[in-house]
């Protein structure tokens, strides 16, 4: 990992249980258990998101009507410009 | 799964459709998509579709490749009425994949009247949402 382009955080209200968890694992896996969080946070954050979970974020989530409507339009437009 | 047409992506993000199985698009439809947003610019609208975009899985974006364009060759050449390009390659699309798409085109509907009489493919099958 490039140390130059990192960033401290510090965790508050960290469930003990998930704690211990995390020390378990840490300990199991042969990683220090501020590695393991590195890890886990940067997998969490470069996943992709699941389809429920883009539908749940974006589904309806565009309010007005008429800026759908623009776009529905330039799309029709787009694949009109195709029709000999 | 389904594959879901372009139109039917903005019947998702004005909450007039959702998808209650998985689905997957076709490159055609991903790349209209972005396109959408290149074009007129950053609106809430095209930013929100294009993030929606850019969120689905590398599985879900049917790439467009000589299987597509075979099937695409097959009925196109038997349609002499004008026909929208980009419809006839989702079309291949979902023929290609046995997927069912799932669109707001009724012209989809012709479409599929012409693929059901071209000899050896399989018939088109759509489901019309939202018109």
């Amino acid at each position: 990992m490039d140390t130059m382009n990192t960033v401290q955080l510090s965790i508050r209200g960290v469930p003990v249980k998930v704690a211990e968890n995390l020390k378990a694992r840490a300990a199991r896996d042969g990683k220090s258990l501020n590695a393991l969080v590195v890890e886990t946070l940067c997998e969490e954050a470069e996943r992709k998101p699941t389809q429920a979970e883009l539908i749940a974020r974006y589904a309806g989530s565009v309010k007005d009507p008429e800026e759908i409507a623009r776009m529905e339009a330039e799309l029709q437009s787009f694949r009109d410009e195709w029709v000999e | 799964m389904i594959l879901l047409d372009t139109c039917v992506l903005l019947r998702i993000l004005d909450g007039r459709y959702i998808p209650k199985i998985g689905f997957k698009v076709s490159a055609v439809t991903y790349g209209e998509g972005l396109r959408s947003g290149e074009r007129a610019g950053e609106t809430v609208g095209n930013k929100t579709l294009h993030a929606f975009l850019q969120g689905l899985d590398d599985d879900a974006v049917i790439p467009y490749t000589r299987a597509e364009a075979q099937i695409f060759a097959r009925f196109a050449a038997n349609i002499t009425s004008p026909k929208r390009v980009a419809d006839m390659m989702i079309a291949a699309t979902a023929l290609s994949t046995g997927l069912k798409l799932v669109t707001a085109d009724r012209q989809m509907a012709a479409l599929q009247s012409a693929i059901a009489e071209i000899p050896d493919l399989p018939p088109l099958m759509i489901e019309v949402v939202g018109v």
